[in-house]
């Protein structure tokens, strides 16, 4: 029997379901060998309250008590729960506002602000249990290829443990950190082809820091180090506040 | 009276729910509840770098990001007085024409057509019509690999900064572009004959219609804005023609011009710059055998047609005209200086319209965006309210159906009007 699967989204872009769809006729072949049956930007169909999943595929944050709802909805109702995309994993750019004063934040866009759901923006395995996370903003659309085709055959997909350094010099892009900018490819998990870097776009760790056995817990704090030997506070920051790997460095990196 | 509601509306972008009522007579209320929550986009760029702008406003919208990234790019260079060079200009143009491409590709046959067959599930409309479904892949396709390799990838582009852009593709890349047009153009016109054999419902409500307009050309990533054929600078729209409404509990701030709803998209610019459209594309405008200005909204679905075509023959043009010799990446790390700035691009929905004030550091010390879906929601409803007595005799099912055909009719982006 084919997997009953559902893609569902919280608030956010949808930028991955966009690049799931923008597989064209390489997700419609995927399509095949799945019974989608929640995925709104292709059906409306009315779903039974008790309809169930074997896989379901989540984007985005919590925002309103009605995502939370969702959220709780689906994660009780899939037996596999992933996520897509950095929102969901590490809170995305929705996430920047955790670092900041989130009142002031919202009356820079509501005159009234308070009639507003405003919440600190949290990851999607610290409301619910997550089964695995496909990261990346947007997620690399061969990862949800990989991880369907995987499931398909009884697998759970594992993510390379090499750092986005080794995919952009394998490549032979041009090093940014060497250039003088700041660079967390050293520190991020790779999986995503560089394609930032093949941009000359420096990395700001979207997929999230590198495994963090001892080794790598001390290879993040020697770089944190040498960043905040060489560099203004701002250009560190602004970017690890960006995509949420702030919380992550904060973890092993206290001075930070 | 008779309550109509239909909740979580899919098949577009975002999440809504439309509530309406048919109170006595033909006087009927309408309005679209937004579902997504306040991303607070606006508040969190204040303070932070002008170079992160783009990167972060690209993020409001998976199916529209290149707009949303070019229109911030376009306020933040007239904030800092630059001057990017043609190439750069035309290469601009070259990832708008791909945007509306691939979105309208997107909408029309995948989220509109299913519509007129009544069918709910877009994978039942693959099997029904294989050979439309394959076209639409194909032309949609197009726009999608027109972005990836001039952006960096399909949903957010990296490439496109401040300043120009810091890679561009090789002649390959052209030379693919340019073999892959000529099966896209055929599909096209494939197409468009399909579409303009839909029944669009018999429908007319006078409005407005606000868009850019140039003197050159079919106007799409610069010019200044139009209503009703008078044109206004983009600062003086942005800052003294549109009004916000910023209502209390309300995530969505609707607009007005004078206290009156407005049309922006694909409609609007047909009816404010038909004569700029290609000569193939004006010709298959024709086929509907309307005068224009065209006040039926359900035709938007038919603009976007034309403009699917418009935009294929003028990417051709642009990728043959540059790929003779393609352009190298001269971007240049902009000299920063305390300014405001205004951009406008036409997005697929309609005009984007962005605003940034920076301090002499190149911080954000303030922006506004108004996106297409928050300035043509106001016209939306009130086409529905006048809709919605016309269709009032129909079984609930059916009148459902009107209702949905209308509203996706305008390609509306919640999560964009949200933001």
């Amino acid at each position: 029997m084919k997997p009953r699967v559902a893609i569902i989204s919280l608030t956010c872009d949808e930028g991955c379901e966009f690049a799931i769809l923008d597989l064209g006729a390489k997700f419609l072949e995927l399509a095949k060998h799945l019974e989608v049956k929640n995925f709104r930007l292709i059906e409306e169909e009315k779903h039974a309250k008790d309809e169930r999943y074997d896989i379901a595929f989540l984007e985005g944050s919590v925002i309103t008590k009605e995502n939370l709802a969702k959220l709780k909805f689906v994660r009780e109702r899939s037996k596999v729960l992933i996520t897509l995309g950095n929102c969901a994993d590490m809170g995305g750019i929705h996430q920047i506002k955790n670092w900041g004063d989130k009142n002031k934040i919202a009356k820079c866009v509501y005159k009234h602000p308070k009639s507003i759901d405003n919440p600190e923006i949290k990851r999607i395995d610290e409301i619910v249990k997550v089964d695995f996370a496909i990261p990346g903003c947007p997620i690399n659309a061969n990862d949800f290829v990989r991880v369907v085709n995987n499931l398909l055959a009884g697998k759970m997909l594992r993510h390379p443990e090499r750092p986005v350094c080794f995919e952009c010099q394998t490549r032979g892009y041009e090093c940014l950190l060497q250039k003088g900018e700041v660079c967390f490819g050293p520190i991020t998990s790779g999986g995503c082809e560089a394609v930032c870097l093949k941009s000359k776009q420096a990395c700001w760790g979207c997929r999230g820091l590198l495994n963090q056995t001892e080794g790598q817990k001390e290879s993040v704090k020697n770089f944190m180090t040498f960043l905040n030997k060489n560099y203004k506070k701002i250009e560190i920051e602004h970017p690890v506040e960006f995509f949420g790997i702030k919380k992550e460095i904060k973890k092993v990196y206290e001075k930070n | 009276m008779k309550k109509i509601k239909i909740c979580h509306l899919a098949k577009t972008e975002g999440h809504f729910s439309f509530e309406g009522a048919l109170l006595r007579g033909d006087i009927a209320t309408a309005k679209i509840i937004t579902e997504e929550g306040a991303r607070l986009i606006e508040g969190m760029l204040v303070g932070r770098r002008y170079l992160e702008a783009p990167i972060i406003t690209s993020r409001i919208c998976g199916i529209c990001p290149v707009v949303h990234n070019l229109s911030s790019v376009k306020a933040i260079e007239d904030a800092l007085d630059i001057k990017v060079d043609e190439n750069t200009r035309k290469i601009r143009k070259l990832l708008e024409h791909a945007q509306i491409i691939h979105s309208h590709g997107l909408h029309l046959y995948f989220l509109s057509f299913p519509d007129f067959l009544k069918i709910s599930n877009t994978l039942e409309v693959i099997q029904k019509t294989p050979k439309q479904a394959g076209q639409s892949l194909l032309v949609r396709d197009f726009g999608v690999q027109i972005v990836k390799e001039f952006g960096g990838r399909t949903v957010h582009v990296i490439s496109s900064c401040v300043g120009g852009f810091k890679t561009l593709p090789n002649k390959k890349s052209y030379e693919d572009l340019i073999k892959m047009s000529e099966d896209v153009l055929r599909a096209t016109r494939e197409l468009i004959k399909v579409f303009a054999k839909l029944k669009y419902p018999k429908f007319e409500r006078k409005t407005h219609y606000s868009s850019l307009t140039d003197k050159k050309e079919y106007a799409i990533y610069e010019g200044k804005m139009c209503l009703d054929k008078k044109s206004y600078s983009v600062k003086d729209y942005m800052s003294k023609i549109i009004e916000e409404l910023d209502i209390r509990g309300e995530k969505v701030k609707r607009t007005n011009i004078k206290s009156k709803a407005y049309f922006c998209g694909s409609l609007a610019r047909i009816n404010n710059n038909f004569d700029k459209l290609h000569p193939e594309a004006k010709k298959a405008w024709k086929k509907l055998g309307v005068d224009l200005p065209d006040y039926n909204s359900f035709h938007n679905i038919y603009a976007q047609a034309v403009e699917l075509l418009h935009c294929v023959l003028e990417s051709q043009k642009i990728l043959k005209e540059l790929g003779k010799k393609p352009p190298k990446a001269n971007w240049k790390k902009p000299r920063l200086k305390a300014g405001e700035g205004y951009g406008a691009v036409e997005a697929p929905r309609g005009t984007l319209l962005d605003y940034y004030k920076l301090d002499k550091n190149g911080i954000i010390r303030d922006c506004n965006i108004i996106t297409p879906t928050a300035q043509f929601l106001a016209n939306l409803e009130e086409d529905l309210k006048m809709y919605l007595p016309t269709i009032k005799n129909l079984s609930d099912k059916n009148r459902e159906w009107e209702i949905k055909k209308l509203i996706r009719a305008y390609d509306p982006c919640i999560a964009c009007a949200t933001h």
